[in-house]
């Protein structure tokens, strides 16, 4: 179970770390994707 | 440098691993492209080899492939909207080999060999090596296909990487009088020089080897 939790945590932080950073250049770029 | 120089060479992930040929034979039409891609593929592998192998030891073996995937594909994304706001034209010529990159088998095969195991020192140089002899088969495998297809060179095209530099640099006519065979920029035409590229690599290699032997 414990396991299970740390997978998903990582999961999810990894997730919105890289939307993060999508977003920082996307945003860069006046939102022209 | 001994790795990095046996993954241009020795292990050369297109004409030794024969991986990630998609990319290779499809955008190979033109020498621009073809380095266009391969600088593509080198940054790509560079960024998620260091990310993934600075956090391998917080990644559970549950949730690694999904973990990889997400990072590759992020900056495969991040070089996408790069390209399509500063190369627009080479952008639309490479289209769908762009998100493609993020299944090429070289960038995920490095990141489970390689970038979530080693160090981070090793891993980038793994994939310099790996991004720039991918990068180089691309290269020559773009300036064959173009020279006996079309019998012009392009290293800097008007639409394409000359926006970022300012002059163009395009030769017509290389070799005087030859008649271009057109199938070579084809997609049969990939396929006939990827072959004739490696039945020659493979010449030169056992030609080393009864030498060495001798």
């Amino acid at each position: 179970m414990k396991k299970n939790i740390k997978g998903i945590l990582v999961l999810t932080l990894t997730a919105l770390i890289c939307g993060a950073l999508m977003y920082l250049v996307y945003s860069y770029y006046g939102g022209n994707i | 440098m001994k790795r990095i120089w046996n993954n241009i060479t020795k292990e050369n992930s297109v004409f030794v691993l024969l991986l990630g040929l998609c990319p290779a034979l499809a955008v190979t039409t033109t020498f621009e492209k073809s380095y266009v891609m391969g600088i593509c593929v080198l940054f790509v592998l560079l960024c998620s080899n260091i990310i993934i192998s600075i956090i391998r030891k917080l990644v559970p073996e549950l949730v690694k492939i999904p973990v990889f995937i997400l990072i590759i594909g992020t900056f495969v994304t991040l070089v996408e909207i790069v390209l399509k706001n500063e190369l627009p034209e080479l952008y639309s010529v490479l289209n769908i080999y762009l998100p493609l990159i993020t299944v090429n088998c070289i960038i995920f095969g490095r990141a489970l060999e390689v970038a979530s195991k080693e160090n981070v020192g090793k891993s980038i140089l793994d994939a310099i090596g790996t991004g720039l002899g991918f990068t180089l088969a691309l290269m020559i495998l773009g300036l064959t296909r173009e020279l006996l297809g079309t019998n012009t060179l392009t290293i800097m095209s008007r639409e394409g990487v000359a926006k970022l530099t300012g002059s163009s640099l395009v030769f017509g006519d290389i070799i005087p009088g030859f008649i271009p065979v057109n199938i070579m920029v084809k997609p049969a035409g990939a396929f006939l020089s990827l072959a004739f590229l490696l039945a020659f690599i493979n010449y030169i290699k056992i030609r080393r080897k009864k030498h060495v032997s001798n």
